[in-house]
Order: C-alpha cells, then structure tokens, then sequence
C-alpha cells in the first residue's frame, strides 16, 4: 500500500491494520463520548472501519485519512441520532450565563465516568467539538474539518460547550454535597 | 479586551498545544495582570488539566482491535465465496455441507463461555470499569431496577455475597445476549463507592459450554480472580480484584 503523509506531517500507511492500529483507540475514545455507551461505541468505531474498507479507495487526498475515519464517524454517529430524534436549531449568539467559576473541590473529584456523565448532559451540537477538544488528537482546523462546519463555528461551539460542562460538573457535585450519597 | 472576553477567549486554551498561539497572547497578559482574572483562569486550568486526563484515562475494549481485523477478513471471506459459489454450481451439495460447518463452529468459537469471560473480565478493575446505569449500595434497588430495565430477574446470590456491599449495577448487550453487571465492595479499601468486586449475569442460554452447575469454576484473567457457576437458568461469573482466596470467600453459603 502507499505511504504518504497525514495532516500532522507524519508518514502513515493507507494499509487498512495499519490504520486501523493508528486510530481505532482515538476513535473509540469519540465514538464513547458522543455515546456514553461501550457497545454503542464499539459498532460506532467498527462501522467506520468497514465503511473504510468499502470506500476508503474513493479518498483522493491521503494526507486526510484522520479527518476522513473521524467525520465519518461522526457521521454515523449523527445518522442513528436522526432515527430517534430531531436536532434541535441552535442560535449562535453571545453566551448568556455567566462563565462558571470552577471549585478546587470539584476537580478533586473528578472521574472519568462522572465526565462521562456530565458530557452526556452538554447539549448536543456542543458534544462532539467538546469531545475532540479535550481527547487533544484534532487541531482546531481539523475539528473544523470533521465536524463540516466553519473554524469560528467549532471555536464558539467548544467554548459554549466548555462552560456547559463545568456548570453541571459543579453542580453535580454540589448536589451530591447537599443530600449525600447511598 | 475585556476581562469576560478574556475568559471566553481562556475557555479554549489548550496550555501545551497554544502555549505559541498569538491568539491567546493578549488575554494571558490580561490574566497575568489582574488578580480575579489569574484566580479564575488558575482554577479553570486546573479543570482542564483533570478533564484532559478523564479523556485520556477512557478505556478502549482490549478485544476491540481484534474484532475489527476479524470482521475485515470475514467481509473478504464472503465476497470471494460467492464468486466460488457461482463457479462450482454443480458441488451445491458438498459446498452447503461445508458452509453449515463453517457457519456453526465459527458460531461456537464466538459464544462460548470462555470468550464471555475474557471479554467481560476485560471491561472492569478497580481503576476502570463501564458507568454505572445505577449508582447505590442498596442491592434490593439493584435488583428492582434491573428487573423493570430488561436486566436478569429472579437471579441468586451466594450468601456472602447478598451481605456484601453493592455499588451499582448495569446492562449491556454482549452478542445480542442482555448481561446484567452488579458491582459490589468488599470493604477492603476506603473508598465504598469504588466497585473491586463484578458479578456478571446471563442467562444459561446465551453461551455455549456454560460452566457446571452448583461448583464454582475459578479462573485467573489478568489482574482478576474469577469464579463462575450456573444456578437454573442463569449464568454467574463473579470477578474480583485479587487471588483466588479472595474472590472464594464471596462464594460462601448460608
């Protein structure tokens, strides 16, 4: 199979093990986000690669297989969405609340299934952006890339989304301060 | 720059990938310079540090690689046998026969009960495991809540088991098949709400060559001791974080 370079300037090999040694934990770990759900994730990251190995020929570019494997994704992801439910229309404008003030205790407590837990509360259209900010593979560029929508659009939408999370992380944990757990 | 547009402008900093960005540069001098803007922007990075982190602690399924190279070839497999279907037309007698074999010890080999166990054992340890559906130590509200959720029903817990402490429950799909997890503490560490015990249910049907009935089958897989038993209908396999002493004293009876 070909070398080439990817977006990050490192040679990778289109050879599908390769790729798929490369990328299916990062994938993985985005497919989970979005979904919170092991399962979910596993068919999410397995159908992008077998819509790879379908149609991975027709990439013209191949500096942009990451941002190929993770829009199609995204993708899938977005198309078992539209079978249950409708997306709502988000207005961009100014943020209205307040920027969260964040407490040391909150981020004592911090643990991967209770962020799990607060992103699957982040409104939707500001869950993935928010995923591939903190899972650092994706430069804003190619978040942009992924998510098929403009730079200023994905940094609007992280930012929103950012403060999001950490309202419901720390009233998370002040609910749980106030009435105590089983 | 104001000091909320600062803050809007800090929400997206990443320290090591923008640290040159001269995007960022006037609103870090901000923050620099006024001590509200320093203590917020110190706590907000703190966050973002433990955030990072819980993204980079997500645990990928160890099988997970595997499946889909193996998927890959089986995809393969199947477009080159239905072109030698229609090439030997005249040996659809021979080649059914040879489908049939193939089809039903792939299916073996895929749902037997030692896979489940590697697979389920691979999803949990005191550091990682599944979130939970339902967090509690109450385990008559695990039982109802996996009883009106589509989880096992009617299940039974070895005695020593039922006085242990319960930290949650959960249900997934393994190969179409409901399991039903239910994560204990042993109150061997501080932590009570940290599960170091998992009782996977399913139901004796969902896996081939289920273990015995009524004498626990005890296995090490990796950093777990496993113990697995059927009762009835139902399939048990009781994973904990220790040797086999450990995981034996949950098995006790009345």
């Amino acid at each position: 199979m070909s070398l080439t370079g990817d977006d990050s300037g490192q040679s990778v090999s289109l050879d599908f093990e390769s790729l798929v040694a490369r990328y299916y934990s990062s994938l993985y770990k985005f497919a989970y986000s979005l979904t919170q759900a092991e399962a979910d994730a596993c068919d999410l990251t397995q159908q992008t690669f077998y819509v790879w190995a379908t149609k991975g020929h027709q990439l013209r570019d191949a500096t942009k297989v990451k941002t190929w494997l993770f829009t199609t994704l995204h993708r899938e992801f977005l198309e078992s969405r539209r079978r249950y439910a409708r997306f709502p229309h988000y207005e961009l404008g100014q943020m209205d609340a307040e920027l969260p003030t964040v407490s040391a205790a909150t981020v004592n407590q911090l643990d991967s299934a209770g962020v799990m837990q607060a992103l699957a509360q982040v409104d939707e259209v500001y869950k993935a952006p928010v995923a591939l900010f903190y899972l650092r593979d994706c430069s804003y560029k190619e978040i942009a890339d992924i998510l098929e929508i403009p730079m200023g659009t994905v940094k609007s939408r992280i930012a929103r989304g950012i403060a999001q999370l950490h309202t419901i992380l720390n009233g998370a944990r002040s609910t749980r301060h106030k009435e105590g757990h089983d | 720059m104001t000091s909320r547009e600062a803050k809007e402008m800090l929400l997206l900093y990443r320290p090591e990938a923008d640290k040159d960005d001269t995007e960022f540069a006037e609103a870090l001098q901000l923050a620099r310079n006024d001590p509200d803007l320093k203590q917020w922007f110190d706590q907000h990075c703190a966050m973002q540090k433990a955030l990072f982190s819980s993204f980079d602690r997500i645990a990928v399924p160890e099988a997970l690689k595997e499946q889909i190279l193996s998927e890959r070839k089986a995809h393969v497999g199947a477009s080159a046998g239905r072109k030698a279907t229609i090439l030997v037309l005249a040996a659809i007698p021979i080649l059914l026969l040879i489908t049939f074999l193939v089809v039903y010890s792939d299916t073996r080999r895929v749902a037997d009960f030692t896979t489940f166990r590697q697979m389920m054992a691979g999803k949990v340890s005191p550091e990682r495991y599944p979130v939970m559906d339902l967090e509690t130590s109450d385990l008559g509200k695990i039982r109802q809540y996996l009883a009106e959720k589509g989880g096992q029903k009617d299940y039974v817990l070895p005695a020593a088991l039922e006085k242990t402490s319960g930290t949650g429950c959960k249900i997934f799909a393994w190969r179409g098949k409901k399991v039903s997890m239910v994560c204990f503490n042993s109150g061997r560490n501080s932590t009570p709400k940290t599960p170091d015990l998992f009782l996977f249910i399913v139901d004796r049907s969902a896996v081939q060559e289920p273990p015995a009935k009524n004498a626990a089958n005890i296995e090490q897989v990796r950093q777990l001791a496993t113990a697995s038993w059927t009762d009835g209908q139902k399939t048990y396999l009781l994973a904990g974080a220790g040797d086999e002493n450990f995981v034996r004293q949950f098995l006790k009876g009345p």
